[in-house]
């Protein structure tokens, strides 16, 4: 046969490797900043583009699609040209993805912290910036899918099955979730409202864990850790059966992030009975990964690259671990909204794609140079020293985790809340302090990795063009024999795999989403519960601009624990105005789903300007700038017709008088401050977040809260 | 509630079994595969990345 000559491209491999070193940087150094506003809040700059509401999105889309999401393509181009035995499929289109991700980097880190945001989890970027990743995810898929049709290799390995599912579910993932109605240029309407968005959104959240930050990796883990260990994975036969049961159970899972809401029960039984069986696939990708070191533990102990993989494999097992638990309801019970979560996510997010990204730079960046590792005692070093960052990270955050939802729960012998939410908020801030210990201990790793590596690119030269060779594939190939199973037949053709790959995850999602949509026209509508004026609404999307749901939940679950201090718990026709919802999934403060009427005008006042002399202790931020800022109007009316637009009855024509109303609202509130003596204009910014604050919970309110 | 609300989407009960009958489908189909295919050929597969 006919032996062809081709080249590798290394140029792409060597800029996406750059770009995740620096964005890793970035990331984590926000990461930083905000871990230090938990527990010093003038660490904020005094400054609204570098409030902790507005930088902690930047931070997880930092980490998630600018660090991450560059080593996945790093880690993806190196890998599919070998094993498709091709150069990627065109050159042009590698260019316009590397470009086009780096730019929409860019705009994130822009817009982030101008108060741009849709305030759903992840999913942050507004409409623009939406449309502008679908195109280059497209770039990024067509690019794939070029290089795998024109492979000499007659089978797909697992690795690029895992690509695969990562191409078609995140495209699922992005577009269904992202579905907005614009306003503006900067502004959009989640197309969902309440419950519905909770669920598409924590169906986005989950899988996004799932697609974005689990399968490529575990693609990559397939291909580098036979590769750094010179020997094949332990079981070919498990890794099939972990990438297929794997896709088909995870996109079940979402609804565990929403247990104990107003989402109906037997959604929540689904998301947890389908966590649960997920143990099963993710253990067994974690085994076999392990098991690939088996017989090779004497070179982990000398070869940096596996001991970054040994670690980032076993991070992988405990959180994978640690989730089907978290989700079993008297688990989450206690767990949820807490620091518990955020140890979780970094025990992930450090762990396994921290580790794992480590591992394959220090592997991959001396390969394409044709050197050798400027220092591995270096590297040795950021292990070390990663590691025990890790552990001063999450140790203290599992701690907090504990306190905060065990104090939460609390009642004294006569049936009392034993603490005030700040009591909590005081307990736990010198494990907040350790954890910015143990972030330092990971960034200053990090730096010495990015060092290290710079001086091995600098030893080296860079093979841009790396040459291969292999036989073409047979035009007319007839299987014979044991290739003609027809598993074996489905990794010949990559689209046919692709479709299965859509159907797998389509089910899972068709069969959680279905009903909750048919929800819509069964819902029971709550006659009270009724749109929000035109001045609230104003405030609500301040609310949404400030990130208030970074640290506020609006959603009190059925414990009494709750509803002592919260008042009457949530019920699902409550938000059916809600574009988006806005539950959060945090309390670093406490829930504000009954805020409204529990305190005066004039204490949401003084308590925006300085939190502090309305709550001794608190650790939020002050948010004296909306005093100072005049509201925008002229955008009410647009406001009015799109959540019409989206089903919220407002009456026909009412876009007209609604900024005449909005009006009327903001001077009674002005009034009503000066009374007790403050002068704010009735067109200040701080007038509609207090409307909306003074709103929230009021259409139903049964039960009076003891406090907060 | 919600049980109202449950009961007022047609068929609900059903959605639980489906699901946990369309998985366990899946995975013994996958399992048979797996069962059957030949050593030679998973060897090979195997050693894709170190070629």
């Amino acid at each position: 046969m006919q032996t062809e000559k081709f080249q590798y491209d290394n140029r792409i491999v060597r800029n996406f490797a750059i770009a995740t070193m620096v964005f890793g940087i970035v990331g984590m150094l926000v990461g930083l900043l905000i871990a230090i506003q938990l527990y010093e809040p003038a660490a904020n700059l005094g400054n609204q583009y570098t409030s902790f509401g507005r930088i902690r999105p930047l931070h997880t889309n930092a980490i998630i699609f600018a660090f991450v999401g560059n080593a996945v393509f790093m880690g993806v181009y190196y890998s599919l040209q070998r094993l498709c035995k091709a150069r990627m499929f065109s050159d042009l289109l590698s260019n316009i993805h590397f470009w086009g991700w780096q730019l929409i980097i860019v705009a994130a880190a822009v817009s982030l912290p101008l108060g741009l945001t849709t305030s759903k989890e992840y999913a942050e970027l507004e409409w623009p910036i939406d449309i502008a990743i679908t195109v280059i995810w497209v770039v990024f898929g067509w690019n794939m899918f070029g290089t795998i049709l024109k492979r000499r290799e007659r089978h797909m390995y697992v690795a690029i099955w895992f690509y695969i599912a990562t191409f078609v579910t995140v495209a699922v993932l992005h577009l269904v979730n992202s579905f907005e109605l614009p306003v503006s240029m900067f502004k959009s309407y989640s197309w969902y409202a309440g419950v519905q968005d909770a669920l598409v959104q924590w169906w986005y959240g989950h899988n996004a864990v799932a697609f974005f930050l689990t399968t490529p990796f575990l693609g990559m883990m397939y291909y580098y850790l036979p590769k750094a260990v010179d020997r094949p994975v332990y079981s070919y036969k498990l890794s099939i059966l972990h990438f297929w049961t794997l896709i088909f159970l995870y996109i079940w899972a979402g609804p565990h992030h929403l247990l104990y809401s107003s989402l109906p029960d037997w959604a929540q039984s689904l998301g947890v009975a389908f966590s649960i069986m997920l143990i099963a696939p993710s253990w067994g990708g974690m085994i076999n990964g392990l098991l690939t070191l088996r017989g090779a533990w004497d070179k982990v102990r000398d070869e940096p690259v596996l001991k970054f993989f040994a670690v980032g494999v076993t991070a992988y097992g405990m959180s994978t671990f640690e989730g089907p638990m978290l989700s079993l309801k008297n688990v989450n019970a206690i767990a949820h909204f807490t620091d518990w979560i955020v140890a979780h996510v970094h025990v992930g997010a450090l762990g396994w794609n921290g580790f794992m990204t480590f591992g394959i730079l220090y592997w991959l960046i001396p390969r394409i140079y044709n050197t050798k590792l400027h220092s591995k005692k270096m590297a040795n070093f950021h292990f070390w020293i990663g590691t025990l960052g890790i552990l001063f990270y999450t140790v203290p955050m599992y701690w907090s985790g504990f306190t905060q939802g065990l104090m939460w729960k609390e009642f004294t012998e006569a049936g009392q809340l034993k603490y005030e939410f700040l009591d909590t908020t005081k307990q736990v801030l010198s494990l907040h302090v350790l954890r910015s210990f143990g972030g330092t201990l990971f960034l200053t790793g990090t730096i010495v990795m990015v060092y290290n590596i710079t001086k091995t690119m600098l030893a080296g030269k860079l093979i841009a063009n790396e040459n291969a060779e292999a036989p073409a594939l047979e035009k007319n190939y007839t299987p014979t024999g044991h290739a003609s199973y027809w598993h074996k037949a489905l990794e010949r053709k990559p689209m046919t795999f692709m479709v299965l790959s859509i159907v797998v995850i389509l089910i899972g999602g068709a069969v959680e989403m279905l009903p909750t949509f048919l929800i819509k026209t069964n819902i029971p509508t709550i006659t009270s519960v009724k749109p929000y004026t035109p001045l609230e609404l104003q405030g609500r999307d301040l609310y949404i601009r400030e990130g208030c749901v970074g640290c506020h939940s609006q959603m009190i679950r059925p414990f009494r624990s709750e509803t002592e201090r919260y008042g009457e718990y949530s019920k699902a026709g409550e938000y059916v105005y809600d574009h988006p919802f806005l539950w959060g999934s945090k309390r670093t403060g406490p829930d504000l789903m009954r805020e409204g009427g529990k305190y005066p005008n004039s204490w949401h006042y003084n308590h925006m300007i300085d939190p502090r002399s309305m709550s001794p202790g608190s650790i939020m931020p002050a948010y004296q700038w909306l005093a100072d800022q005049t509201l925008t109007i002229s955008t009410t009316k647009a406001k009015i017709n799109a959540m019409r637009t989206l089903g919220v009855p407002y009456e026909k024509g009412y876009e007209e008088k609604a900024e005449e109303d909005l009006k009327t609202q903001a001077k009674s509130i002005s009034d009503n401050l000066a009374i007790e003596k403050i002068k704010l204009d009735s067109d200040k910014e701080l007038i509609a977040i207090i409307a909306y604050l003074q709103r929230l919970g009021t259409d139903i309110k049964l039960n009076k809260p003891s406090t907060n | 509630m919600f049980r109202n609300l449950l009961h007022e989407i047609t068929g609900i009960g059903i959605y639980q079994m489906f699901s946990l009958v369309v998985f366990s489908g899946f995975f013994v189909i996958v399992a048979i595969w797996l069962f059957k295919t030949k050593k030679e050929y998973i060897d090979e597969m195997k050693n894709k990345p170190l070629e």
